[in-house]
């Protein structure tokens, strides 16, 4: 047997899909600091958790990430990507670039990602709870009903977020999170 | 001596449960269609055999015809054929023998003779024109074939006789008449399994005249012509035997040599038909009448013996990297004595030194030496030790110990010397044969590698070549007389004689089925027609052997055959021999759905009804 | 729900199913330290995109693959095996993965016995204990697979290697690697691993561990193939078939080879058919067999997989087995519209039933009564059902 008919194959990169989740993950995290400024909702679940908290959302195995986390005022702030010199509370890695594009194409809402098992959570429970709500009422902000019916587990009725509150925040959100 | 003009048409018909006989008559119908040999044989018991039956039982039949030529003095035409169901692969098997019961069986006014049922005591039969008598064989119970036909011979003229093997079920027992066999498939088991030891014939009763006397002698003066001056009958065969095929097939990359994990070896001129000749001074020792004068006696280790065939010299030499002439001479004789098939035990041993270097098998074989050997034919031919194993054939083997891909058989039948992985075409004609890997059906190797005339390793035209050697060589094996004549009747002719090669070459490769329509196959048509006074030109002749091949395929189907069985063993198609650097893997399957296609098989192989009805094979019903 | 006096039951395999399944093979390899694998496969998975497949779904994990060995085919012999080691320690691989039927299954156990403990011999290993250490192994199940791929058995070279350390870490079932099989090789594969999953728990056999996994696989395996005939072999049905028939290996890995199994096995050696259409054909007749002939009968429970919980409800109890058998029958009969029914149909000569019956008798008798092999196999021969209604 000539075992130089078997090649070895290294894998090669998906670019675009980095590229695509990698955005998806910085308007994310921008998105989760406008919002803090903006919902009161959010700023009391995020005001909830551990004064040391800090969120490493990252896609395995060297995929794009995003860190969010509390400033020294205890204030929700988007840290970038880089993990290094950060001390992580809560670590949410998605186990391959496609599970993160089935989550940020929205094909799979996070919860459905979470109950598939795309996700590996070190950290509290409770914390990862929380921060899956806060992602579900940024995702209203940031995306038309017909796409965040996808994204979350419950669309928000009339009576927990009115329109209102809903489009004028829409608005805030998105000026905040492309603006410095 | 009284005259027979064309053929008596006449079969007995024999029942050994009940001991009795009818005699069948031949219409005239069938023996168009048929021809008669192996052609007819097979529609005998397609008339008369279930499908489905056991072919160690009562119920499976032998059918024997000599065909119409036997007995006119036609150039090669001292061969018989033979048909039954075999033991060994469980489908349909048929064997062309030469020796002299054929002539003996015509000269006392048969045609041919079914033997069915089975006889609780050990008989033989004795035939002559009164018809047959059933006579105690108790005296040649374990006697051998050659003993059993010497101690026969003082009334009768042929023999066909088993020996031990056959009694004791070998499943490649053969019958032998003369030194010649009906070698492969287990008919000698078939016979032993009737308890019929031997069936003698009186002979020299009866003279065959041809009904057209001198287009008769025309014809057979222009195909001793051919044979005198073709190469291969008048030359290297008649000098050399088959044996001659050993230094062709060993620059060819056809010569298996270690169970067929290699196609050349530097010591195979020490087993070819040169040297042997040279070595055991040989003379000629044949069949009669024969022209071609292949077969040889000599001397060897001080006695006078035949000289082993190619097929014994490359399974039971090469094959077991043995390069001694005097011991395959010694294991050839041990075959012959107790009635085994040489391919078969050869093809068998092989797997077993194989098995047993990989730890399957327990045994003292081993590849390169002979030790052993001879105790274990002997303990195949008695049924006992490792012998009762190894008597199954290798599929059976590597079935029970392992090492299925590495047992060199198709349909349970083992392969014969040429290795297909050095012809291509010769890999179909083994895959689809109707017996099983067998290397008669199609010769395609003799086409693609001595004569160099189809590239061996294209998959093209291989289909519409082996199509067009299956329907000649069942004709010819109809007529009846030696294939070996396909030599000189087809390359003597005018038409491929002063053919520029180069076009021959670009036919064949491109247009093999359009060039095969242009080869000049009249001798055979005009040698019977000549002896039964009925027409019967090329095409007709040609069609005969396609309905024989399509009647043996559908017989075949109804014992389950199909496109799963229609297929070369692992080795063949997995694994490359260091003699091709190229590492060419058979094609098999695109050869096998152009051949069906051109056959008119569905995917599955099965003949489809409108080439049924083209061959006029009427539906199967048993009489 | 019946409680042996001891009962013993295994299972190492856990069972990825669904959307982008495979993506997950990186993650899953890391979290068992492993690297670079080794692929198992055939020539025909090649040749359909399957390896392909899973070598995009590597993309961007930053691993390698070893190589991709393509030579698994009908028959398991120890040469490849021993070539497969040969490629594995070669490239230094640390996992395997088979992508394909039983044959890439074998090849990989082989492979992973010889690799673990540093051998070239697998004669060796004939008698294996239960607790191995061995490398992780990934079973991606195909269109090919017959239940036996997530089984503890190695066939190679016609020999059995048992152990539960055999069982693949992780069966693997995604659509993607679920392309279009003739009808009749998708029929009898399914009808082979519900034969075996029956037989497995059977009343002599039963635990109930044991028959949680096997009803849960003949329910995946009934309904989503009565879907089949119904509306073709796509969709989310394929998918449910392939998950019955990968739990149909963990269930028959847990119970001892029964008659269906040594029969379909001797047939198919004889007869060169497949095991698992001679399989198929056998199923109701064994049942029917087993529901009038024997002293266990056939179990009550198997109507509630089979036909579902509303007819196991309203059926009397006692005409719960029979009602099973009928239905598993009629299953059977759908299926002959692609496959033979009986073995006269696929032309085994009565004189090889005769002879296999023989060679089973004794070890059968005490089970089926004197006689009983042969009868089950004259009334498949003959493709005509017992007769007669209840025990």
């Amino acid at each position: 047997m000539n075992i130089n008919n078997y090649p070895e194959i290294k894998s090669k990169g998906k670019l675009l899909k980095k590229i695509y989740v990698a955005v998806m993950l910085w308007i994310v995290g921008r998105a989760i600091q406008a919002a803090y400024r903006v919902d009161k909702e959010v700023k009391e679940e995020f005001d909830g958790l551990s004064d040391d908290f800090m969120l490493y959302l990252n896609v395995l195995p060297s995929g794009p990430g995003m860190i969010v986390g509390k400033d020294k005022n205890g204030k929700a702030k988007y840290m970038g990507w880089n993990p290094s010199g950060k001390k992580i509370t809560l670590d949410m890695k998605i186990k391959n670039i496609e599970a993160a594009i089935l989550m940020f194409t929205f094909q799979e809402s996070t919860c459905l990602a979470t109950a598939n098992n795309r996700l590996a959570i070190s950290g509290a429970v409770p914390d990862s709870m929380a921060f899956i709500r806060i992602l579900n009422i940024v995702e209203v902000y940031l995306l038309p009903k017909i796409i965040t019916s996808l994204a979350v587990k419950r669309y928000p009725k009339w009576s927990q977020m009115n329109p209102f509150r809903k489009h004028f925040g829409r608005i805030l959100v998105y000026v905040r999170t492309f603006t410095f | 001596m009284q005259e027979i003009i064309g053929t008596s048409n006449k079969i007995l018909e024999v029942d050994l449960t009940k001991k009795n006989y009818t005699v069948y008559d031949v219409p005239e119908e069938d023996l168009k269609l048929y021809l008669g040999g192996k052609g007819l044989a097979l529609k005998l018991l397609y008339d008369r055999m279930e499908p489905g039956v056991d072919p160690l039982g009562p119920d499976n039949m032998i059918a024997f015809h000599c065909g119409v030529l036997m007995g006119t003095g036609a150039p090669c035409s001292g061969r018989f054929a033979a048909v039954t169901k075999s033991p060994l692969t469980g489908i349909m098997t048929s064997c062309s023998c030469g020796g002299p019961f054929g002539m003996a069986l015509k000269t006392s006014g048969w045609d041919g003779l079914i033997v069915k049922g089975a006889s609780s005591a050990p008989i033989y039969l004795y035939i002559s024109s009164a018809g047959v008598e059933f006579r105690d064989a108790k005296k040649l119970k374990g006697m051998d074939t050659q003993k059993t036909q010497e101690m026969l011979a003082k009334d009768s003229s042929g023999i066909v006789a088993i020996g031990s093997a056959g009694e004791n079920l070998v499943r490649y027992a053969n019958v032998a008449s003369g030194h010649r066999f009906l070698g492969r498939g287990g008919m000698g088991a078939v016979m032993g399994s009737k308890n019929l030891k031997a069936i003698s014939a009186k002979g020299k009763e009866f003279k065959i005249i041809p009904v057209k006397k001198d287009r008769f002698e025309k014809a057979k003066k222009k195909g001793t012509k051919y044979i005198n001056s073709n190469d291969v009958s008048s030359g290297t065969y008649r000098n050399y035997g088959t044996n001659a095929n050993v230094n062709l097939n060993n620059a060819g990359g056809l010569l298996p040599v270690r169970n067929f994990t290699g196609g050349t070896h530097g010591e195979a001129h020490k087993i070819s038909g040169e040297e042997m000749a040279e070595k055991f001074k040989t003379t000629y020792s044949t069949c009669r009448p024969c022209t071609i004068l292949c077969g040889h006696k000599g001397n060897i280790d001080g006695e006078i013996r035949q000289i082993p065939e190619y097929e014994t010299v490359g399974l039971m030499g090469s094959n077991l990297e043995i390069f001694d002439p005097v011991k395959i001479s010694d294991f050839n004789e041990i075959c012959t004595r107790t009635g085994m098939d040489t391919i078969t035990a050869g093809g068998t041993i092989a797997w077993a030194m194989e098995a047993t270097e990989r730890g399957l098998f327990k045994s003292d074989l081993k590849f390169g030496s002979a030790d052993g050997v001879c105790e274990v034919l002997d303990d195949i031919a008695e049924m006992k030790g490792i012998g009762k194993d190894l008597a199954m054939g290798s599929r059976f083997c590597s079935q029970k110990y392992g090492g299925e891909d590495f047992a060199i058989q198709v349909k349970g039948l083992e392969m014969a010397a040429y290795d297909p992985r050095g012809a291509f075409g010769q890999g179909l004609s083994y895959a689809v044969a109707n017996r099983g890997a067998c290397h008669l059906a199609s010769t395609a190797f003799a086409l693609e590698v001595y004569f160099d005339l189809i590239n061996p390793f294209s998959y093209r035209s291989k289909a519409s070549l082996v199509k067009f050697q299956e329907d000649l060589n069942s004709a010819i094996n109809s007529l009846q007389t030696c294939v070996f004549t396909a030599f000189p009747y087809e390359l003597e002719t005018p038409l491929m004689r002063f053919s520029p090669r180069p076009v021959l070459k670009v036919m064949m490769n491109l247009m093999a089925g359009v060039a095969m329509r242009f080869v000049d196959i009249s001798l055979w048509p005009e040698l019977w027609s000549s002896v039964t006074g009925m027409r019967m030109g090329m095409t007709r002749f040609l069609r005969v052997g396609a309905r024989v091949q399509v009647l043996e395929r559908l017989m075949n189907c109804a014992e389950g055959i199909s496109r799963k069985d229609d297929t070369l063993p692992e080795r063949l198609l997995n694994e490359f021999r260091k003699c091709d650097s190229k590492e060419r893997a058979i094609p098999q399957e695109i050869m096998l759905n152009r051949y069906y296609f051109i056959k008119g098989f569905d995917k599955n192989g099965v003949p489809k009804k409108r080439i049924v009805k083209k061959m006029k094979i009427k539906k199967r019903e048993v009489v | 729900m019946q409680i042996p006096d001891y009962f013993k039951f295994y299972n190492k395999t856990r069972i990825l199913s669904g959307k982008k399944a495979l993506e997950n093979i990186p993650y899953e390899l890391k979290s068992m330290n492993a690297v670079k694998p080794l692929i198992i496969t055939d020539k025909r998975s090649v040749k359909e995109g399957n390896v392909k497949n899973l070598i995009s779904a590597y993309r961007d994990s930053g691993l390698v693959i070893g190589a991709v060995f393509d030579e698994a085919a009908n028959y398991v012999s120890t040469n490849t095996v021993l070539n497969a080691a040969k490629l594995f320690r070669a490239r230094g691989c640390d996992s395997i993965i088979a992508i394909g039927g039983i044959d890439s299954a074998s090849i990989a156990r082989g492979l992973n016995l010889l690799v673990s403990n540093k051998s070239d011999d697998l004669l060796q290993f004939e008698s294996l204990p239960d607790t191995m250490d061995l490398c992780p192994f990934i079973m991606v199940i195909t269109s090919d697979s017959r239940g036996r791929e997530t089984s503890n058995k190695a066939v190679i070279d016609g020999r059995v290697y048992m152990s539960s350390e055999l069982m693949p870490d992780i069966a693997l079932i995604d659509s993607r690697m679920l392309k279009k099989r003739e009808m009749s090789d998708v029929v009898s594969f399914a009808l082979c691993a519900l034969a075996d999953v029956i037989e497995a728990c059977s009343v002599e056999l039963a635990n109930p561990v044991n028959d949680a996994f096997a009803f849960a696989s003949i329910e995946l395996i009934c309904e989503n193939l009565t879907d089949i005939f119904n509306r073709g072999y796509s969709g989310k049905r394929k998918l449910g078939l392939a998950n019955g028939i990968a739990i149909s290996g963990i269930v028959s890995s847990n119970a001892p080879e029964g008659l269906g199994g040594h029969l379909s096995l001797e047939l198919s050696k004889n007869t060169r058919h497949s095991r698992e259409l001679c399989s198929s054909i056998l199923l109701p007749y064994i049942l029917d067999y087993k529901l009038k002939n024997t002293k266990n009968g056939v179990r009550d429970e198997l109507l509630l997989p089979v036909l579902g919980i509303d007819k196991y409800c309203s059926s009397p109890e006692s005409e719960r087995g029979s009602l099973a058998v009928e239905a598993v029958t009629e299953l059977v009969k759908k299926a002959g519209k692609y496959i033979p029914l009986s073995f006269k149909e696929i032309k085994i000569p009565p004189y090889v039933i005769t002879s296999i019956a023989e060679s089973l008798e004794k070890e059968y008798s005490k089970s089926f009564g004197k006689g009983g092999v042969l009868k089950i196999l004259d009334a498949a021969y003959e493709g005509s059902l017992l007769s007669g209604g209840n025990k």
